[in-house]
């Protein structure tokens, strides 16, 4: 008779291993081919048909409905269309499903979308008007003009800025620049004036010109109780600065071929302008940012500054008989760097069709006319502008006006790099290692050698 | 042979995720520093050869960032590692058993909070401190120095933060050591009339030196690598590039400027570097 065959315990745990491992697999590609569809219930203020907002639960789930995926970057403006989620997915059909990515990180997910063509979302706008170009030459994405006639493309005035190779790459979903931001009751104190002639010789005013924009800084620069101007020393808020100049002398890190143009007398003048500047900034303003700007402005402590003119509503609330704004001083026009987050249609978006009817929801008149309104940025559609609604609500709609013929945008395809080099060259200048000369000459033919403005994809 | 194969199917799951998260990346990295690849411009991976090395070698940036990461790695944990050990020195005289053991326990619970706090929520908090209008330093000085703004003292407060951040690493470990140094020897010295610096001096460090060294390579080799979070949230690595230590420009150069093969080019030699310091370091602990 033959012994009973003995159990092997090991077998078991082969068995084991093995189910173990051929359920994580299976799972796994289970998700990856059926992604979950956020089920979403959403708290949304609506401040626009009624005088006192009102807050309601809406539940925006629509089983079935096709979803558009949409990547943003924080801010008021994501926030805008959260709130407007009902009335899209009213006027389309579609469920929105937002991405909101902090600022910081929303680089490397553009990145991911253009470049890399991860295929994640339908529409990408996280990249504003300095980063047009760099956007534009990825050629990542399915130009809107696809979509759009161009009779409905017409409107929007600054379609040249973000036109590439002929094509209209996307819609912004509105627009800003810089204005500038001063006391307006010192301004026009008759004790300051009186002042301001006998040192100057002219009338206390408004500056227009970058010589003028020095002396009514170093005239109200009262330290530790005010300082004349604000020039922002973190990085990204010192480029917005450095192009504010760098528009009033109306030149650009490129010319129209394609070339860099860093060491040219005008950019030599509006880096000794701006250096000029910075003796009149509050200490520390090295690793200040133009956020510091508003709050020193509403503490009283700054005379003036230039700025994004979102704050420009804060401002009129809070200062209304001190702030006031005016165009961007510039020694050849006013200095206004033109901005917008863009929307665009990723090249392998899971459905370009529905990303192009969350665009031309985005860029309608209705939807620029609320954003107007409730956010205080200007269209990026002209028909707005003639609005009786906007023309009755928007504070200084006329200056805003005058200057947006002056704005445009930074014309290099590399910002990035290109904002990192010359804000190294700036800081040697400060340090007194270098002469503005030697350190735009440096970055010019030593750093970027051999670089053009224009690097169009190979 | 039926135990080795169990004994291998065992450690699979860990060797491939060694590969695919360690080994993989490591050599991809390798292959792509001798490359260009800029997929904004090109989707194309090409070899370039030693050219990414040639162009660190020359670019001022790197050269200054090197200098200056190595210049933190000094001094961090050169202040950590003397603070540590005073303090755990400090720490090992009282004596647990006795009324005072209480005191030395909440010290010590109190010693590594800095080490249990996140390093942004610390960072956040020493930015506080360094404000040039409303920080308590400047307060308790009665000046107003430019801690974060000012070049000459950015990458100084920098130092201090990681140092204050990272010196209950030290702390622990060198207190660890001296506790298992056997009671016997400081009872001997004791009679023989050893004073404290004595005992420290003649029993504890050559004690714990093997300690020290080991320490000292472990922590340099993450001061080098790892000094991030804490630079990107004082600082962001300015003003200038006073303060853009190895780690931010590799940051930079991959995820602002997709420019991988430079960024991969001075991954390896960061890597090379602190592998090298930290086999010396090691290599000298162990003969001594």
């Amino acid at each position: 008779m033959s012994e009973p065959k003995k159990v092997d315990r090991r077998n078991f745990l082969y068995i084991g291993l093995g189910a173990v491992t051929l359920i994580a697999i299976g799972a796994a590609a289970y998700i990856a081919m059926n992604p979950p569809v956020v089920t979403q219930t959403s708290v949304v203020t609506s401040t626009v048909s009624t005088t006192v907002p009102t807050t309601s639960v809406i539940t925006t789930t629509r089983p079935g409905a096709p979803v558009v995926r949409v990547l943003h970057v924080a801010g008021p403006e994501a926030e805008h269309i959260r709130a407007c989620q009902t009335d899209f997915e009213k006027a389309t059909g579609l469920t929105l499903s937002l991405e909101i990515a902090p600022r910081d990180v929303v680089d490397e997910r553009m990145y991911r979308e253009l470049v890399e063509g991860l295929g994640a979302y339908d529409v990408v706008m996280g990249w504003a008007g300095m980063m047009y170009a760099t956007l534009m030459a990825t050629e990542g994405y399915i130009p809107i003009d696809n979509f759009m006639s161009s009779k409905e493309l017409e409107p929007f005035y600054a379609k040249n800025n973000y036109t590439w190779n002929g094509h209209v790459v996307g819609i912004p979903q509105y627009h800003n620049w810089n204005m500038l931001f001063y006391r307006k009751d010192l301004l026009e104190s008759p004790k300051e004036r009186e002042a301001f002639k006998a040192k100057y010789g002219r009338e206390l005013s408004v500056p227009k010109t970058f010589k003028e924009l020095y002396e009514v800084a170093e005239f109200f620069h009262r330290p530790p109780d005010m300082y004349g101007y604000l020039i922002t020393g973190v990085e990204w808020s010192w480029f917005c600065d450095d192009v504010y100049f760098m528009h009033g002398m109306s030149t650009n890190v490129g010319d129209k071929q394609g070339n860099l143009t860093l060491n040219t007398p005008e950019m030599i003048k509006a880096w000794k302008y701006m250096l000029d500047m910075t003796k009149f900034s509050p200490p520390g303003w090295e690793s200040m940012t133009f956020f510091d700007g508003d709050n020193l402005f509403l503490q009283g402590k700054l005379f003036m500054y230039n700025n994004w003119f979102y704050i420009w509503n804060d401002l009129r609330s809070k200062m209304p008989d001190k702030a006031a704004m005016a165009p961007p001083p510039g020694d050849v026009k006013p200095g206004a760097d033109l901005s917008g987050w863009i929307a665009v249609i990723p090249k392998n978006a899971p459905s370009p069709e529905n990303g192009a009817k969350f665009i031309k929801w985005l860029g309608s008149y209705d939807y620029q006319k609320r954003h107007v309104l409730e956010v205080g940025n200007m269209p990026s559609r002209s028909d707005v502008f003639d609005d009786p609604d906007v023309k009755a609500k928007v504070a200084g709609l006329d200056m805003f006006k005058a200057v947006l013929p002056h704005a445009e945008v930074v014309w290099c395809t590399w910002v990035p790099e290109l904002r990192s080099g010359k804000y190294e060259a700036f800081f040697k200048v400060v340090k007194g290692e270098m002469t503005v000369e030697q350190s735009l000459k440096w970055l010019q033919e030593t750093k970027f050698a051999g670089r053009r403005a224009i690097e169009a994809k190979r | 042979m039926r135990e080795n194969t169990l004994g291998f199917l065992l450690i699979l799951p860990s060797l491939f995720f060694i590969i695919f998260v360690a080994i993989y990346p490591l050599s991809y990295n390798i292959f792509l520093s001798f490359c260009e690849y800029n997929p904004m411009r090109s989707s194309e991976v090409k070899f370039i050869g030693l050219q990414n090395y040639i162009w660190a070698l020359g670019e001022s940036v790197v050269t200054y960032s090197l200098y200056i990461t190595i210049v933190f790695t000094i001094g961090s944990v050169f202040l950590e590692s003397v603070i540590g050990l005073l303090i755990a020195f400090a720490l090992s005289k009282i004596d647990i058993d006795n009324k005072f053991g209480i005191v030395r326990s909440i010290l010590a619970s109190i010693f590594i909070l800095p080490w249990a706090i996140p390093t942004v929520s610390a960072a956040v908090s020493w930015r506080l401190i360094y404000h040039p209008v409303f920080g308590i330093l400047n307060a308790l000085l009665g000046k107003q120095i430019m801690w974060l703004s000012d070049s000459s003292f950015a990458l100084l407060s920098i130092i201090v933060a990681d140092a204050w951040k990272t010196m209950p690493f030290f702390l622990f470990i060198f207190l660890a050591g001296i506790e298992s140094i056997p009671t016997e020897h400081f009872e001997a010295a004791k009679i023989d009339g050893a004073s404290d610096w004595h005992d420290f001096r003649y029993i504890i460090l050559p004690q714990i030196l093997p300690l020290i060294f080991v320490a000292l390579s472990m922590r340099a080799i993450d001061a080098f690598t790892k000094i991030f979070d804490m630079v990107y949230m004082l600082t962001g690595g300015g003003p200038g590039v006073s303060t853009k230590v190895f780690p931010i420009l590799i940051y930079d150069y991959s995820l602002h400027f997709f420019k991988f093969g430079n960024a991969a080019c001075l991954a390896i030699i960061s890597i090379s570097i602190s592998l090298a310091y930290g086999i010396f370091l090691l290599r000298r602990g162990l003969k001594k």
